[in-house]
């Protein structure tokens, strides 16, 4: 589904991403994680293009990631990208955040793209915040809308970049929660985050990562039990407390 | 005098003239100049840097001359570098006003830009990637996403401009326009007394200013309430 090669990226200066190579197959759930500067996010944003690469390749489903073509555009489409601070559009209600992209991109009728919209906030379990303008709903409301904003172009692969970061702790749960139902649901997913907890429970594989690099690539139950390197062991140890 | 009785008569009827002057010459400003603030603020959004540094240094350089010395140049200047049919064309025609609404719309424009710019650079780049994330081209962002917010931001100091333009057309006097101010002045002239047709002029740009100044603030507070109502 998504294939990585290679991968070098610099800003300025810095070595941020280090000879990635990294392959998803249809279904799998990985979670990145890794102390923060370790280029975690700024993998995930180059598979959708947000961010260019200096060497290396990435492809989706066969078709090769590059900002500067126009074809990104089209590739986008079918890479959902869930951002940390959720990114709703203000000047929109919930419904017409969901309905845009579909409307515009995918020539939707209004009537077919809300019936959609109304699955998907039911799927959320927000079918009530319909008509409401997005800056009088919670994080957790905001980013479950943002989520079936990205479902909404009904993408195959769905990225996360520490989607509950940004979270008051009492709204991580319900984010959490429909981001595993989808997982159950088979959907490719990656994501960055440091809810252990949570990826001990539904990632397929652990991605680690230190300083640009892919440290360690495991299931959960090898990284969470018995990690191989020192620095995963330090970075759990960390992380889980004491 | 009372004021009553000096606006019930034939000074009354001056000043309203004046203040139709005055009312056509920041209508057509503020139309022309909201244009120029458009077009330069596009011009500004240009991938070229030498393109982008040449309109803001002409931008600063039009923000940065008094607005008096635009209007001198506008009506003693520029038509004098036109060929003679449009010149011609133009002296057979209001000069005076012409030229006074050339250089306060040039003049209201550099300073709309601006207004524009900055609510331009307030939507955050976040609004960029999410758009960009779902599929929507350049373009297309800055019509569905960018535009939308940063002119609902840009509402506020618009009206504020527009009560700027009001009360700058009251330079164009200079040039004989005759407008308010150029009213009340001949007013003085004939009667010797400053103060009533000084103080009707005052008390006509407050009312302007008024309902502009409320207009802005009951923006805000339903853009506040119900920005979600419509989309």
């Amino acid at each position: 589904m998504i294939a990585i090669s290679h991968l070098d990226k610099h800003f300025d200066r810095l070595h941020v991403l280090k000879d990635i190579s990294l392959t998803v197959q249809t279904g799998e759930v990985l979670v990145l994680c890794g102390p923060s500067g370790s280029g975690k996010t700024t993998l995930l944003r180059t598979i959708n293009g947000l961010e260019s690469i200096d060497r290396g390749s990435i492809t989706v489903d066969g078709k090769t990631i590059d900002p500067k073509t126009s074809e990104i555009r089209a590739l986008r489409q079918g890479i959902g990208f869930v951002f940390q601070q959720f990114n709703l559009f203000p000047h929109l209600s919930v419904i017409d955040n969901i309905t845009l992209a579909p409307r515009k991109l995918k020539g939707l009728t209004r009537e077919a793209a809300e019936a959609k919209a109304m699955q998907l906030l039911d799927r959320v379990g927000l079918r009530d915040k319909r008509d409401v303008h997005t800056d009088t709903l919670s994080g957790g409301q905001q980013q479950r809308i943002a989520i079936a904003r990205a479902l909404a172009m009904e993408p195959p692969v769905l990225l996360f970049d520490e989607p509950t970061s940004a979270l008051d702790p009492e709204m991580v749960g319900e984010v959490l929660a429909v981001i595993r139902e989808l997982a159950q649901d088979g959907m490719t997913m990656l994501c960055v985050t440091h809810e252990m907890g949570f990826a001990r429970d539904v990632a397929s594989r652990i991605i680690f990562m230190a300083e640009g690099a892919i440290v360690e690539d495991t299931t959960p139950a090898q990284f969470f039990t018995a990690p191989e390197s020192a620095r995963a062991r330090a970075f759990l140890q960390d992380i889980l407390g004491h | 005098m009372t004021l009553i009785e000096f606006l019930s008569g034939r000074y009354g009827e001056l000043l309203l003239k004046g203040l139709t002057v005055t009312l056509q010459l920041s209508g057509v400003t503020l139309a022309a100049g909201f244009v120029i603030g458009v077009l330069l603020t596009l011009i500004r959004l240009s991938p070229f840097w030498i393109v982008r540094q040449a309109v803001g240094l002409l931008v600063d350089a039009i923000r940065s001359v008094p607005l008096l010395v635009h209007v001198i140049f506008w009506y003693f200047g520029a038509p004098e570098l036109l060929p003679d049919g449009p010149r011609m064309w133009l002296y057979a025609r209001d000069v005076n006003f012409i030229c006074a609404a050339i250089a306060i719309s040039i003049y209201a424009g550099a300073f709309i830009s601006e207004d524009l710019r900055s609510g331009l650079r307030s939507i955050p780049k976040g609004q960029t990637e999410a758009s960009l994330s779902l599929g929507f081209s350049g373009l297309e962002t800055f019509r569905y996403v960018i535009l939308p917010q940063a002119f609902r931001i840009s509402v506020p100091p618009l009206l504020g401009q527009a009560m700027t333009i009001t009360k700058n057309t009251s330079i164009a006097l200079m040039i004989g326009v005759p407008e308010l101010v150029y009213q009340a002045q001949r007013i003085q002239d004939i009667t010797y007394e400053p103060f009533l047709p000084y103080a009707s002029a005052t008390l006509v740009y407050l009312a302007i200013c008024t309902v502009l100044t409320l207009a802005s603030r009951a923006y805000s507070r339903t853009a506040v309430k119900s920005r979600g109502a419509q989309a």
